[in-house]
């Protein structure tokens, strides 16, 4: 297994290629928890997250001969992945209730009641942004992604991609400024917001 | 200038704080994580299972034939990016031939006929003078054959018209012509 970390995906994938079938599964462990996470910001219910990796998977393997290897595997597989949350997304929007899906989820990790109806608040503002504003959200701040590599991702520009960020970050801030129990949060929360100031002052918008 | 704290934790609890791009971006992202509901990290046995059922199905896949490229990228590939002189000269002569044929042709076949026609007028000139004008027009490269220009087409339609004009109307439209030229 050791032995795995020192091949890089673009040798897995020439492997794949020429036949070797299970070199494929290291790509599928050394990228699902990334994807699962990835997925999970959009669609939020566990099951279709884990269908959308799956799913993501398998469109990779279909569609590896047409990999060029201009991007890298990693962005190449989020940018397919991406594409088949915003199906599911589009599948499931009139079946579920944001709200539920939402609970069900912030459940899992939070611990104080403050922090978890902070949380809940930007996951709900997230959740309203727009699709593309969201996914250069999600991958910059979640996924520590480059701006080169989320416009592989989204296809579109470098400054596309780096300007729906902006834009998203900008969305959050009106949205959260407007909550009157934002205004008691701890100084954490604060800090939060006098960045989010600073930032959209520093990137001049 | 903006004053740049070296890290956040620097500044006292309710001051205003000052970052550079980088070091803000950092900063919010951490309070996002750290505010973040969805999970960082899954369950060893969970991810097994995820991926076991993932390799069941890609080994029930096959993978879709690479795509052929376009006809340049074809031809490109073939002559691994060098492109036969012996092979390409005739095709490329053969283009530039037509290219000139239909473009290059058409001011020589005008001068030819400006050529038939100015000796036509020449015999002409020797009998009237007003075709002797013609052709010194032509010869010059004057595209207002005949001593006509658009002014003087103009002036020839006003007059006909000014017959019918009272004397209000003529220093109506003389005064507006004498203000456009101004102007």
């Amino acid at each position: 297994m050791g032995s795995d970390l020192n091949v890089t995906d673009l040798e897995l994938v020439e492997k794949v290629k020429s036949g070797d079938r299970k070199s494929f599964s290291i790509l599928v462990r050394r990228h699902q928890p990334g994807l699962l996470r990835l997925s999970l910001r959009f669609v939020k219910d566990r099951d279709a997250a884990e269908d959308v990796v799956q799913e993501s998977f398998i469109k990779a393997y279909e569609r590896l001969n047409s990999f060029e290897g201009r991007a890298s595997f990693k962005s190449w597989l989020y940018q397919v992945a991406v594409n088949t949350a915003k199906n599911k997304l589009r599948e499931v929007r009139d079946m579920k209730d944001i709200d539920d899906v939402q609970l069900g989820v912030g459940a899992i990790a939070e611990s104080s009641l403050v922090h978890q109806a902070v949380s809940h608040l930007i996951a709900k503002a997230v959740e309203e942004l727009p699709f593309k504003q969201k996914t250069a959200l999600t991958l910059r701040i979640y996924e520590d992604l480059s701006f080169k590599e989320i416009a592989e991702i989204m296809e579109c520009p470098y400054d596309t991609a780096k300007a729906n960020y902006r834009h998203a970050l900008l969305k959050l801030r009106e949205e959260l400024q407007d909550q009157e129990d934002l205004k008691h949060w701890s100084e954490e929360v604060g800090g939060f917001f006098m960045e989010l100031n600073h930032k959209m002052a520093e990137a001049d918008i | 200038m903006r004053p740049v704290s070296e890290t956040p934790s620097e500044v006292a609890p309710g001051a205003p704080i000052y970052l550079d791009e980088v070091t803000a971006e950092k900063a919010l992202k951490a309070r996002l994580k750290a505010l973040d509901p969805a999970p960082q990290d899954f369950d060893e046995t969970y991810l097994d299972a995820l991926e076991d059922r993932i390799m069941s199905q890609v080994m029930k896949t096959s993978m879709e034939p690479k795509p052929k490229p376009g006809l340049f990228t074809r031809y490109w590939q073939k002559t691994q990016g060098k492109v036969s002189t012996s092979k390409t000269l005739p095709p490329l002569m053969a283009i530039l031939a037509l290219v000139i044929s239909l473009f290059g042709l058409r001011p020589s076949s005008h001068l030819s006929s400006v050529q038939i026609n100015s000796d036509e007028l020449m015999q002409e000139a020797l009998d009237s003078p007003r075709s002797f004008q013609i052709l010194v027009n032509q010869l010059s490269g004057d595209s207002n054959a005949g001593g006509l220009n658009s002014d003087d087409f103009f002036v020839d339609v006003a007059s006909q018209n000014f017959d019918h004009l009272t004397l209000h109307e003529l220093d109506e439209l003389l005064s507006s012509k004498s203000t456009s030229k101004t102007q």
